[in-house]
């Protein structure tokens, strides 16, 4: 502290540590500062590289599988994996390697379409119930409850069963049976928000509902939702699976991780290692989204964790 | 009035969390005795909550770290931390005896301070159970007496916090601290969350309750008003240190620091006609970033080139009344003319 | 309390009806003749005709769908078998008991392993044990049950030969099944306890009873736990649900006789009263025990009862000092 210091250096001492306040506050936008959050969570990372590298695979399926996903060899059934066959073959003789690498273009996209449609239909569904209130959202939310009243899993299987196999059908019954829930997220997420005091004042500036709903609303709500999303694509991809596996989902010769794994248990003594790697993929794909899930909500709401 | 039931001796309190550092409390000491009351005012920020925090043991951890200084409760120094197991479970049981017996605490806000799925009653002998070898049917009882006490039918003895309103809650938050009959009070704030009209009422029952009972009260508030109303003693806290320390009589009538009295121009007057009141420009050092200087160098209306040149110690200027401010300082020889110490006197 | 409680049940009405309404929606747009599935392919035209008549199966849609929910609704009839030409509702209540059984043990014995678990991280957030029990929990609703049961199966049945592959005759047979329901609850509820916990333990009336000079163990266990239950306890509902979907698939990969095999076959044999008849006993099942989930929940919660005592309180007598926070 020999150095002395006078009025006018203190002015500037002043001035520079206001303009770095200013600057550093222009910064920390709330999205922002959820990233920077993120960004620190080193699970949620790993997880959006596994995801980043599943899509990869993806979009390369055709490069990096060895075979075709449907070419049998008859004379080479329930190999255990070898260097020829690193993941070995099925009880057609085919490369489950192949099938597996082409199984990501199955799952990871009907995974998201039945989330993004259930989110469609069950989110402008709740936005409009949570918006409107009063009597639209008691008769949209009681007819939500009677569809909730059939549990989501025996839902999908019961539209499946009456529309019968194939992807689309898949799509749909899931969908359907997860899109009172997902309408239940976006009410929640939207009433939380509607009483907040910035949208009082959003109303007494004279801004049109519409507007309200769009321009304040929604981005403020969009936190929770987007957590759900990630969550509800990982339960989809499940229920996928699971519908594959007991036979009402995609049927062979679609490499669907479940329903490769469906020949599994009369196989479980002679070739076990058929049914090791499609559920260690699906594991995998759940896993790094459910990763990718918890990091996102704790990086939007810092209170938790 | 001798006997200190209360001491607390350069108490430094940091929070280590993941962006930093911050220096809650930085060196600050002040005793209370049998009877007394002493306000602790200072701003949002200012460290007054963890100086409470520190005294009943209950600073958040890990974040919240005692670096050094005492807290002595009836001359036993419940800071002491020790790296045997052993010995730091004998100093934790300690401080569980002394919490709610010998030191308890009203908090800030009477809505979340109550366990909403717990019948407040049963709240209540909790605290009595704990400290004496009532049976649940003295206990109950006593709560009872407790709830009678702070002006609340001891019939509702079942009900649960939800039934209550604001007010009442924070008598039953009252009653609860008073139930073993404590050394030491700490109120926290305890009518920052009510009406203002609900203010006073439990502003005269805490100040019939510790006549009666003979309790010390720390009572910590940025209201002028009720330290005036409360106090024997006032210290005032800024960026977690002590500025000035005295009788309310001293800080009344005599504010010598500059953030004291800027403190009061800021308060509405009766018998002057002010048009605007004066607010205190800037923010408060950030305790992240604590300058090395006087903290309230940026804000001071009265600061000279020697502000920045060193950390001023707390300074007795009369007896009795500590002030920690450049201007005040005794051993650089006569304190400077400056307009800070003019505008002291003048606003006698 | 008494005037939720009917009108709760009150309710049940709209969603049984509804649920007969979308179970009969579904069985209209499935493609296929379900005289195809009773009497054969290669039927005489005659016989077919016979049968179609007998079904009732030529009325106009409105007609077959009142006449569907009379019969439901009045005599409990969900119809015969197309397989076996016996009454459906025998069939499923012989079978349903398993699937209880299944569903219930699952949740059960998770929320029993779970709850502490989840309670254990909260309160050493960081420590050992909280990173080993939410990588577990983690594991646990990110695996493919069915995978699970697979590989269960392989180590415990095949290499070991612990446990049974199939059937429940013994106690042992349990064990698989219930663990490939239970391990999704186990992760997702002991989730759910961790947050909830960690949100409680961060409540001011923590540091009140603190503040009292309890002790830790008695803080977290007597005023932390039954605040961090309710979500959990709120929660127990769609848990069930979701265990019902697993037992399905549980009760087809182990070969137990519950309704969730049968509706399987059924499928696959076309059988729709079957079906219909199966979705509509576990949708049943399953709201009467969100019923009295949802009453349980009123109970544990004080502030929820005085919700409805004050409601009623309102009504009443117009006055209320609006003391709702």
């Amino acid at each position: 502290m020999a150095k002395l210091y006078t009025p006018a250096m203190a002015a500037v001492a002043k001035k520079r540590a206001r303009s770095k306040r200013k600057a550093t506050s222009g910064q920390s936008t709330p999205s922002r500062e959820a990233w920077k959050r993120l960004k620190r969570n080193r699970l949620a990372i790993a997880g959006m590289v596994i995801l980043a590298a599943l899509i990869l695979v993806a979009v390369f399926a055709d490069f990096l599988a060895p075979r075709g996903y449907d070419v049998q060899n008859l004379s080479e059934r329930n190999l255990p994996p070898s260097l020829k066959h690193l993941m070995g073959t099925d009880n057609y003789g085919r490369d489950i390697l192949s099938r597996v690498i082409y199984g990501t273009r199955v799952s990871l996209p009907i995974g998201f379409i039945c989330v993004i449609i259930a989110f469609a239909i069950g989110g402008t569904l709740g936005a409009i119930a949570a918006f409107k209130g009063g009597r639209t959202d008691n008769i949209i939310m009681r007819i939500m409850d009677i569809f909730q009243s059939i549990p989501p899993m025996l839902m999908a299987i019961a539209i499946a069963a009456s529309l019968g196999n194939g992807a689309l059908n898949l799509v749909l019954a899931i969908s359907i049976s997860t899109m009172p829930a997902r309408s239940r997220i976006v009410r929640a997420a939207i009433l939380t928000v509607k009483r907040n005091d910035y949208i009082e004042s959003a109303r007494a500036i004279g801004a049109s509902s519409r507007r309200q709903l769009l321009k304040y609303m929604l981005p403020n709500a969009i936190g929770p939702i987007l957590t759900s999303f990630t969550f509800s694509v990982a339960t989809a991809i499940l229920t996928v699976s699971s519908l594959s596996y007991i036979g009402l989902g995609i049927t062979a010769p679609t490499p669907e991780w479940g329903s490769m794994l469906s020949a599994g248990k009369e196989l479980l003594r002679q070739a076990p290692h058929v049914l090791l790697f499609p559920g260690l993929m699906i594991m995998v794909t759940v896993l790094a989204l459910n990763l990718f899930g918890d990091g996102l909500r704790d990086a939007l709401d810092p209170r938790l964790k | 009035m001798s006997e200190k039931v209360l001491e607390v001796k350069n108490l430094i309190v940091h929070y280590e969390t993941q962006d930093g550092v911050a220096e809650a409390v930085n060196d600050v000491s002040f005793s209370i005795s049998a009877g007394e009351t002493l306000g602790l005012v200072g701003e949002t920020g200012a460290g007054k909550t963890t100086i409470a925090l520190t005294i009943m043991g209950l600073l958040p951890k890990p974040a919240g770290c005692v670096i050094s200084g005492e807290v002595l409760i009836d001359g036993r120094n419940i800071t002491e931390t020790s790296r045997n197991r052993a010995k730091q479970r004998k100093n934790d049981r300690m401080m569980r005896r002394l919490r709610g017996n010998d030191v308890s605490m009203i908090f800030q806000d009477p809505m979340s301070a109550l366990n909403p799925v717990m019948r407040v009653g049963d709240q209540i002998s909790e605290v009595i159970r704990l400290h004496s070898s009532a049976s649940r049917a003295v206990a109950t009882q006593k709560a009872m007496e407790m709830m009678e006490l702070v002006g609340i039918p001891g019939v509702r003895f079942k009900d649960y916090p939800h039934e209550f309103s604001g007010g009442m809650k924070q008598r039953i938050v009252i009653a609860m601290a008073l139930a073993c009959n404590p050394r030491v009070l700490i109120a926290d704030e305890p009518t920052t969350a009510l009406d203002v009209t609900i203010q006073a009422q439990v502003l005269e029952l805490m100040n019939d309750l510790k006549r009666q009972f003979n309790t010390s009260l720390l009572m910590i508030t940025h209201d002028l008003g009720v330290v005036a109303e409360m106090c024997d003693k006032c210290a005032v806290i800024y960026a977690g240190q002590m500025v000035e320390h005295g009788t309310v009589e001293h800080i009344f009538n005599n504010a010598q620091h500059p953030y004291t009295q800027a403190l009061f121009s800021a308060l509405p007057s009766l018998d002057k006609d002010v048009d605007r009141l004066k607010s205190i420009s800037g923010l408060m050092s950030d305790p992240m970033d604590l300058p090395p200087y006087c903290t309230f160098y940026e804000r001071c209306d009265a600061r000279c080139h020697r502000c920045m040149e060193l950390d001023p110690p707390l300074t007795e200027s009369e007896p009795g009344h500590f002030v920690k401010c450049v201007h005040f300082m005794k051993d650089n020889g006569a304190p400077s003319p400056k307009e800070g110490a003019a505008a002291a006197e003048a606003s006698l | 309390m008494f005037k939720y409680i009917i009108k709760r049940l009150l309710w049940m009405i709209p969603v049984v009806l509804g649920v007969l309404s979308i179970v009969f929606i579904l069985s209209e747009i499935t493609s296929g003749d379900p005289v195809d599935a009773i009497v054969g392919y290669d039927a005489p035209i005659e016989v077919r005709e016979a049968k179609r008549e007998e079904l009732g199966l030529n009325d106009p849609v409105a007609v077959r769908f009142i006449s569907y929910i009379v019969k439901v609704v009045t005599r409990g009839d969900l119809g015969e078998s197309y397989a076996t030409g016996r009454p459906v509702l025998d069939e499923l209540l012989a079978r349903f008991p398993n699937t209880l059984i299944l569903t219930f043990a699952s949740v059960i014995v998770a929320l029993i392993i779970a709850i502490p678990l989840g309670l254990l991280s909260a309160v050493k957030q960081y420590s050992v044990i909280d990173n080993a029990s939410m990588a577990f929990a983690l594991f646990g609703v990110s695996i493919p049950q069915f995978w699970f049961a697979l590989l269960t199966l392989l180590l415990f049945s095949v290499k070991l030969r612990w446990l049974p592959a199939s059937g429940i005759d013994r106690l042992a047979g349990w064990v698989l099944p219930v663990a490939m329901v239970g391990i999704a609850n186990v992760g997702n509820i002991a989730r759910t306890a961790r947050s909830s916990m960690l949100e409680v333990v961060r409540q001011d009336y923590i540091r009140t009873a603190r503040a009292k000079g309890q002790k830790e163990i008695i803080v977290v266990v007597v005023h932390g736990l039954r605040n961090a239950l309710i979500p959990v306890i709120a929660n127990v509902g769609n848990t069930i649900g979701v265990s019902l979907g697993g037992a399905i698939i549980a009760e087809s990969i182990f070969s137990i006789s519950g309704v969730g095999q049968y509706m399987l076959l059924a499928i696959n044999q076309r059988n729709w009263p079957s079906i219909q008849g199966g979705i509509v006993l576990l949708a049943l099942a399953f709201s009467v025990t969100m019923l009295v989930m949802d009453l349980l929940y009123t109970a544990i919660d004080p502030r929820l009862r005085a919700e409805f005592k004050a409601k009623n309180k309102i009504r009443a007598k117009k006055n209320s000092d609006g003391e709702a926070a």
